[in-house]
């Protein structure tokens, strides 16, 4: 395949080097410089993604909005203004999450997928583009709600407006989702692992965003928040973790 | 007294958290098992219900997360009404907010996508055909005919691989009262007619140049699910312009 002599693979790596620079930065406090480093990281991930959708002689924006490799460049859109803001421990957290995501990314380092009818509708990219920035403001929920568990007393549930925003995207992301079943496949849901880790995701969510009016400890809703990160990273990297078990994906 | 300590329970917002925090772990543990299983479960896409339950008797250590997962889903269904139910006398006595309207709807939504699922499992027909050109098959549940008159595959060259983009056909429809239509359904591009949907078959191996496979769908839940979407876009669009620096407002307290 003849993509762009294989551009996305180095852009990919020099996104992981630029993130992690940028990691030590904030973890010793150079919180400007940081910032200058995501967003270095964040212009090479774009890049990385565009050159995935070059294929032949043509561009394609499937392979673009291929979540594994979209993920961390949401992730560093969203850890800019944590950088920059007062939750240091949040903001290095997510760094930490922005880190791993990429460095995922370069490991499975998949060629882009083959065009095929089933990415044409404008649905799809839609349901994959939404997907990717519901999932990744999941798992950014899942490390804030990790980084509060160190403190002795926390109060914020700061984790809140991320799983809200979330799962709004994700709701959203599911109808595209049900839509492009349909006109592909005739079923709206249909019982496989993809659409019901959808719904499994979706309901742990929707029981999240009512955790604010039951009486808990902070600590306990942050522990309770926390396994979320199962399901959407079985859903997300679904492929890898069964390449890494040895099965056929 | 046991039924009103019951009811009293289930109008509480608690269980209604712990019953979606269960539902959760069941499509969970329901999502591994289909991953092992998955040809044991391809065919309930095509199945209603009450054939369903014929397979459950058979291998019921295999489905048993369904049975538990409808039973959860239906008190969850119980507790959303009785809360939402709840909360409109609520917001009627205290006054309503644009953001307290989308609430609302959302949860109406929620309700309207699991009466949907259920009629969807429980109603309609799906049957798939593979039709020669030129040739009248008839279905045998949805009791129509089809004749294909044209099939057309495309294909684009991707980096000197010929790659399938679709199939298109052009179809004569009769039903047993003596109707007549023609439809021109495309791969990805349903065509509707006479209550039913056809959708040109996405798996093409196996067949011949002159074969097209179609998938022969009525399903009255699509209409729910279509009114619950546009309810839930709605309910999201009151929730933003009801939050933060679009704040609208629109009510005035009741006494």
């Amino acid at each position: 395949m003849n993509v762009i002599s294989g551009c996305f693979e180095y852009c990919t790596v020099a996104a992981l080097i630029s993130y992690t620079a940028s990691a030590v930065l904030v973890f010793v406090r150079m919180r400007r410089a940081g910032s200058v480093l995501v967003m270095a990281g964040f212009a090479v991930n774009l890049i990385a993604l565009v050159s995935r959708g070059h294929i032949g002689d043509d561009w394609y924006f499937f392979p673009m909005i291929d979540e594994p490799h979209l993920i961390p460049a949401v992730i560093a859109v969203c850890v800019f203004p944590l950088i920059r803001g007062k939750l240091r421990t949040d903001a290095m957290t997510v760094m930490g999450l922005l880190v791993m995501t990429t460095l995922i990314a370069v490991i499975s380092q998949a060629d882009p997928p083959i065009p095929t009818i089933k990415g044409t509708p404008v649905v799809a990219s839609l349901f994959f583009l939404s997907e990717a920035v519901a999932t990744a403001l999941f798992l950014m929920a899942g490390a804030v709600a990790c980084a509060i568990l160190p403190a002795k007393n926390p109060v914020k549930e700061s984790w809140n407006g991320l799983v809200l925003w979330g799962f709004t995207i994700f709701t959203l992301c599911q109808i595209l989702g049900a839509l492009w079943a349909f006109i592909g496949w005739s079923y709206p849901f249909s019982w496989s692992t993809r659409h019901l880790l959808s719904a499994s995701i979706w309901c742990f969510y929707g029981a999240i965003l009512h955790l604010r009016y039951i009486s808990m400890d902070t600590k306990a809703k942050a522990l309770l928040t926390i396994p979320g990160i199962i399901p959407v990273v079985f859903m997300v990297y679904h492929h890898e973790i069964t390449i890494l078990l040895g099965g056929v994906p | 007294m046991r039924r009103g300590r019951l009811w009293s329970l289930l109008s509480q917002m608690e269980p209604g958290f712990y019953l979606l925090l269960a539902a959760s772990a069941l499509l969970f543990v329901g999502a591994i098992i289909v991953d092992l299983h998955s040809d044991d479960f391809r065919m309930l896409n095509f199945m209603v219900l009450q054939k369903w339950l014929g397979l459950f008797c058979g291998r019921p250590i295999l489905y048993v997360w369904m049975f538990i997962l409808f039973a959860v889903l239906l008190a969850l269904g119980i507790n959303t009404c009785l809360c939402t139910g709840k909360y409109v006398r609520h917001v009627y006595l205290s006054g309503i907010t644009v953001r307290k309207a989308g609430i609302i709807l959302f949860h109406l939504s929620f309700l309207l996508f699991l009466a949907g699922h259920l009629v969807y499992e429980c109603t309609g027909s799906a049957e798939t055909v593979v039709l020669n050109k030129g040739t009248v098959s008839r279905l045998s549940g949805a009791r129509l005919s089809l004749e294909p008159a044209m099939l057309q595959r495309t294909h684009v060259d991707v980096a000197g691989r010929q790659v399938r983009m679709g199939t298109r056909t052009s179809i004569t429809i009769r039903d047993s009262a003596g109707g007549i239509a023609t439809i021109h359904p495309e791969s990805m591009k349903p065509a509707f007619s006479m209550g039913y949907s056809f959708h040109v078959g996405l798996h093409e191996k196996g067949l011949s140049d002159e074969q097209i496979r179609i998938i022969v769908r009525k399903s009255p839940a699509l209409c729910i699910f279509i009114v619950g979407a546009a309810g839930i876009v709605i309910a999201f669009l009151l929730f933003i312009f009801g939050t933060g620096p679009f704040r609208l407002k629109v009510s005035k307290k009741r006494s």
